[in-house]
């Protein structure tokens, strides 16, 4: 049995959270999706468990860390698409945070899920609309773009019920900071 | 986390789901006619505006046709054409919409605020 310090447990959770955060980002990149900006978001679901065993601004800045590494990966850092990205991460990241509390009263990951996706599409068509397009292009994007996030949303809210319920999060939970 | 949804989840979903599709009814809406060109023969013969309730007898080809400009609403209540087609068209209210009347030669066209024109030159 290996013993580690809290301080080393935590550093070793949050990298670990970061680089599944990342890497299901980057191969949510290759699936064929109706729209760019339109990814299933499963690269939340170590947001959520990193807002729920470390509380949530460590767990929210997993999302940020993980845009920012993703556009270096793919080698736009600083491009549009960075921005859309960092600022759409930023406003679900602050919404989740807000909702996080009321989880297990009025709520469950699904909500926090899909109020997350949605910010996260509204913040980035408002940006693009301001910054790059036409604002009324975004409202006409913005109906379908609210029926993907509901679905991808409550999507990966059920995988992240199933995850923080199943044994395989267990070890983790035992020894919460 | 004992239960698997709570009403709070239902809630959100229903929040989104009326502010991100809100934008359906916004648009139509906001989008009305501004105006109505009327064409005789492939030439304008007046463009009125929506904001002024009217009634204009068109001079068409077969005889006379009445359109009723009333509210921002368009349509023909008499025609003098045999189909009576444009009639039957009903109220037009939004750019692009069109009453056209064959036998007359007319058409009737919404149109809405001015916007940037998509064609950059023509050449004859």
């Amino acid at each position: 049995m290996l013993y580690l310090s809290d301080r080393t447990r935590k550093l070793a959770l949050y990298s670990i959270l970061v680089s599944l955060s990342l890497s299901i980002w980057v191969f949510e990149e290759f699936i064929p999706r109706p729209a760019p900006w339109l990814k299933p978001g499963f690269s939340y679901i170590p947001v959520i468990i990193g807002m729920e065993l470390m509380g949530t601004v460590l767990g929210g800045s997993i999302a940020l860390l993980r845009s920012f590494l993703g556009a270096l990966i793919f080698g736009r850092l600083f491009s549009a698409s960075f921005i859309l990205s960092i600022s759409g991460a930023s406003a679900a990241v602050i919404i989740m945070s807000l909702l996080f509390p009321l989880r297990g009263k009025m709520l469950t990951y699904i909500g926090i899920s899909v109020a997350g996706a949605f910010t996260n599409i509204l913040a980035q068509l408002i940006i693009a609309g301001k910054l790059f397009y036409d604002m009324k292009a975004m409202l006409i994007l913005l109906p379908p773009s609210t029926v993907w996030t509901v679905f991808a949303g409550g999507v990966v809210g059920i995988l992240a019920n199933a995850i923080t319920k199943s044994r395989v999060s267990a070890p983790l939970k035992e020894r919460k900071n | 986390m004992k239960k698997t949804a709570y009403i709070g989840d239902g809630v959100i979903i229903i929040v989104v789901l009326l502010v991100g599709l809100s934008p359906i009814v916004g648009i139509r809406g906001n989008d009305r006619a501004t105006s109505f060109e009327i064409t005789i023969n492939g030439r304008v013969y007046s463009i009125v505006s929506a904001s002024i309730d009217t009634t204009i007898i068109i001079p068409g080809k077969m005889g006379k046709m009445v359109l009723v400009i009333k509210d921002g609403v368009a349509w023909v209540s008499e025609s003098s054409c045999p189909r009576k087609i444009c009639i039957k068209t009903g109220k037009i209210n939004q750019p692009g919409q069109v009453i056209a009347c064959v036998p007359n030669k007319v058409l009737i066209k919404a149109l809405g605020p001015q916007k940037r024109r998509e064609i950059d030159a023509i050449l004859k």
